[in-house]
């Protein structure tokens, strides 16, 4: 009855009823016109004037909960307590709500969420970062990723990769969703993503095998691709710029040109438009020439990528992206010598012990074609299950070419080779606090490579694969999610072998004060060696052997961490993300140099373990003028049949980024990344390869200047301004100083 | 919250962002150097064959090497790196001769003939070591060091050397 009466002012006399009234504003003291004040449970209520004031006349007597609303704020809500024909004052501080709140991942629970409270590790480049880089190739981008580190091209989360000369990848590279590695060796084939329709990449850190099975054994990078916009947008955008000549004299006397600069230009154009409500469209089209800063490394990148999107009714949706890689290059692979950086090396063994010139040169030229399409299927059944149905179908062809004629080499000389499968994905949503994910997932390989030998003699070797998976997440409070996921992959090797794995994950997040996540994470992870690793046999360059007892590999992971956002009076805006985290490892793949075997082979280590700690901090002020990032990772690995540290795993590696908004439209910006010198540097590569130990600490320093005027974007670039040589990956100089002019057009 | 000004600190901020900065490229040197030329000598030598020679398909290769390590296995002979190999000999002679131009300066602890008698990889073993001064001789940049030594393939040396 007193409930009743209470929260039933119309019931009450005016002589029980007092005055609620103050000011609300936000963090920097500044106040808030329009903010909803309610005495909750009741229609009782004002809002705030231009002045943040507000005042609520006949409010009933009692103890009161007010509850403060406004777009663009967190809600807040006070308990007050009022007499008859008294006036309370209550002054209130609203939160705003800012950017990274608004952030939205997919790849975390195969659904959109808010970036900020997820319960896994997850960094994000927008498509703003691509563009203020320059991105050419994603790795580019990915470089300044906290605890992303790349040795050549083989990406490295957490220290999950080391260096396994390119073959084999524990980071599962996907294109809005669905996986795309290379058939042979599972590398990344970054150079076949369309940059330049990027609306965001996903970095997931951590084993992410129970979403997407084999190969997410380190984490996920996922290319999220843009959507339709509402109006027609074209955009051409060129970049030219130069390799500056290399600091050391030494070096420059080994090469013809190494005292010349050396162009790379490209060229690329796109356009999108929705030509009804239900069907739209883009595609982009891009060309680029690299000369190289070194000798025999040049080559040329057509690619091209179309996405249609039709939508016949508001509950179903599909849309294909298409996508094809054109690609001559010169494979520089390792150098002559830590005097002879600009030249590739020869490997002298056995009948080439002369050094004839017959003998193999570290180098692998090759034409290669990639062709992707990935169609997804989206049906909305009601507003509580829907079902997706994603196809996918990856393939390769690489040709070698010819040393001396610089021909393409016949098909049976190189490899061709394709990834193809689907999955249905089920969704279903009982209410607010509850999500189940359960899916299908049927893949297969099928490759001929002159590299390979499969164990069955069969020459297009097949590696099958079916799973099913389960994804569920529950509201147990306001602020405590708990999220449990499980898949069930099982792999035929070959025609005598195949491999089943269970791959469970469990994860908590709490969120207090609505802009602090803590999240604990567990999970398991797994890999099937890839094809490169399990039959590359072949003395061409190296000696390596195949290992058909080569097992897959599995991971345990524990993670925690905290990721908050805060408005701080007068300084901005600024967020956090730290963690903790280990990741141990079962039949440990990596290659080593086998006595028995007289070459190298990839084998199945005991155990290892990798324990590392990661920070970020970013800060930026509202108005967006000044913006800065830091990021800090910690790691130490350990093979544990020696007590050693594995090799490649650098101990720190630290990302910086500094944006600053300068007069008028022109803006400069600054990346600096530093990794130190990893503890254990693998030294049977330098058996063969002279000075292949040698490593230093990279200390790479970006800098770019940029200006809107009209439709016009441009910008000039400085990366390794410092001038910094230091080794991209063992026995391969890392790029040098250059400078580049791009000028981006948008209609 | 307080009475600073948002500009000042605003300011503060950015200068003390650019006196990090600053401070990380004054801290920079420039990494990677070329190492110092080791320098390159010359290494000429004759070997006298005593004995029977082995038959001919267990002389699939014959070659004077020079390292610059005791090699404690066979996939020591993985170290390319840190040996010379001289061109192919001519088997079945009473002594030979072999010219290294540019062998990588140097001291040289393990150097004889080598004899390929397998098709694998690493089926190489030594016929016969040069033992003068402990079998060790040094490379001068420019210089030519002559050794010679006999192979007695009656008393091969043993391998992995005690």
């Amino acid at each position: 009855m007193l409930l009743a009466l209470t929260f039933c002012p119309l019931a009450r006399g005016q002589d029980t009823s007092g005055i609620v009234s103050g000011n609300v504003s936000d963090e920097d003291g500044a106040a808030i016109p329009g903010v909803n004040v309610v005495v909750e449970g009741t229609l009782i209520g004002a809002a705030t004037n231009v002045e943040g004031h507000f005042r609520i006349e006949q409010v009933p007597s009692g103890t009161l909960v007010l509850k403060f609303s406004a777009i663009g704020f967190f809600d807040d809500r006070r308990t007050v307590r009022i007499q008859p024909g008294e006036e309370v004052t209550v002054s209130v501080v609203l939160q705003q709500k800012i950017l990274l709140a608004d952030e939205v991942v997919v790849s975390a629970a195969r659904r959109e969420q808010p970036a900020l409270s997820v319960p896994v590790s997850v960094s994000i480049l927008s498509a703003d970062d691509l563009l203020r880089r320059n991105t050419i190739v994603l790795d580019d981008a990915l470089r300044t990723v906290s605890g992303v580190h790349i040795l050549g091209n083989q990406i490295n989360i957490r220290g999950s990769s080391g260096f396994a000369y390119n073959t084999g990848s524990r980071v599962l590279l996907m294109l809005d969703g669905m996986p795309l590695l290379t058939p042979d060796s599972d590398g990344i084939p970054l150079e076949a993503l369309p940059t330049t329709e990027i609306e965001r990449v996903e970095v997931l850190k951590g084993p992410g095998s129970a979403l997407y099975g084999s190969g997410a054994l380190g984490g996920v990078i996922n290319v999220v691709t843009r959507d339709m916009p509402d109006t027609p947008v074209t955009t051409v955008k060129t970049f030219a710029g130069v390799w500056d000549p290399v600091r050391h004299k030494v070096w420059r006397d080994g090469w013809s040109h190494g005292d010349d600069y050396r162009p790379f230009w490209g060229v690329s154009a796109s356009h999108s438009t929705m030509r009804s409500p239900e069907f739209g469209w883009w595609t982009s089209l891009t060309f680029r020439r690299d000369a190289g800063f070194k000798a025999l490394s040049g080559r040329d990148v057509f690619h091209g990528f179309a996405k249609m999107s039709w939508r016949p009714r508001p509950s179903l949706k599909l849309e294909t992206l298409v996508g094809m890689m054109a690609r001559q290059r010169d494979n520089f692979i390792f150098w002559n010598s830590a005097r002879d950086v600009l030249n590739p090396g020869r490997v002298s063994f056995g009948e080439d012990a002369s050094t004839t010139d017959d003998a193999p040169e570290g180098t692998l030229d090759d034409f290669v074609r990639q062709i992707s399409v990935l169609p997804v299927l989206t049906h909305f059944i009601n507003s509580k299950v829907f079902y997706e149905v994603r196809l996918r179908g990856f393939g390769t062809l690489v040709q070698p070419l010819d040393n001396d004629t610089g021909k393409r080499k016949d098909l049976s000389d190189g490899t061709m080779g394709a990834r193809y499968g689907g999955e249905f994905q089920g969704n279903w949503i009982p209410n607010n606090d509850r999500r189940v994910v359960l899916g299908l997932s049927r893949d297969a390989i099928t490759t001929k490579s002159s590299f390979f030998v499969t164990n069955d003699g069969d020459a297009l070797g097949g590696q099958p694969e079916i799973a099913v998976f389960t994804h569920v997440e529950e509201q147990l409070t306001p602020s405590l999610q708990l999220v449990g996921g499980l898949r069930f992959d099982r792999y035929r090797i070959d025609a005598s072998d195949t491999e089943s794995r269970l791959s469970p994950k469990l994860s908590l997040a709490y969120q207090w004060r609505a802009q602090n996540t803590l999240r604990l994470a567990w999970g398991h992870g797994f890999r099937v060696p890839s094809f490169a690793e399990r039959f590359t046999d072949n003395r061409d360059f190296l000696p390596i052997v195949r290992n058909l007892e080569l097992r897959p590999e599995t991971s345990q992971s524990v993670e925690a961490g905290i990721r908050g956002v805060a408005a701080v009076q007068q300084i901005g805006v600024v967020s956090w993300d730290v963690s903790i985290f280990r990741n141990t490892y079962q039949e440990f793949i990596e290659p080593r140099l086998v006595t028995a075997e007289q070459a190298f082979q990839f084998i199945n280590l005991d155990e290892a373990s990798i324990l590392g700690a990661e920070t970020m901090l970013e800060w930026r002020t509202r108005s967006g003028s000044l913006q800065a990032s830091v990021g800090y990772t910690y790691l130490s690995s350990e093979e544990s049949s020696t007590g050693e540290d594995l090799p490649f795993r650098p101990r720190h590696h630290i990302t910086t980024t500094l944006e600053a908004a300068l007069i008028g439209s022109l803006r400069a910006g600054a990346d600096f990344r530093y990794t130190s010198v990893p503890d254990k540097i693998e030294s049977d590569f330098a058996r063969f390869v002279t000075d292949a130990e040698v490593m230093v600490d990279t200390r790479v320093l970006d800098l770019r200047l940029s200006s809107v005027q009209g439709p016009f974007r441009i910008a000039a670039l400085v990366n390794n301004a410092l001038e910094y040589h230091y080794v991209d990956r063992p026995a391969l100089l890392g790029d040098p100083r250059s400078f580049t002019l791009q000028i981006t057009w948008t209609r | 919250m307080n009475d600073a000004n948002p500009v000042a600190t605003i300011d503060a901020v950015r200068y003390l962002l650019l006196i990090l900065f600053s401070l990380l490229l004054l801290s920079c040197d420039h990494g990677l150097e070329p190492p110092e030329d080791p320098g390159f000598g010359r290494i000429e030598g004759t070997v006298t064959y005593v004995g029977n020679w082995p038959p001919q398909e267990e002389l699939q290769d014959l070659r004077f090497v020079a390292m610059r390590f005791i090699p404690q296995d066979t996939s020591d002979f993985f170290k390319l790196n840190e040996m010379e190999i001289s061109a192919g000999l001519e088997t079945n002679v009473d002594s030979d001769s072999f010219t290294l131009a540019a062998a990588t300066s140097g001291t040289y602890f393990y150097s004889g003939i080598a004899q390929k008698f397998d098709s694998d990889l690493l089926s190489w073993r030594p016929l016969g070591l040069y033992t003068d001064n402990g079998g060790v001789f040094t490379v001068t940049s420019g210089e030519t060091v002559s050794i010679s030594f006999v192979v007695d393939f009656d008393d091969p040396p043993i391998f992995p050397p005690r």
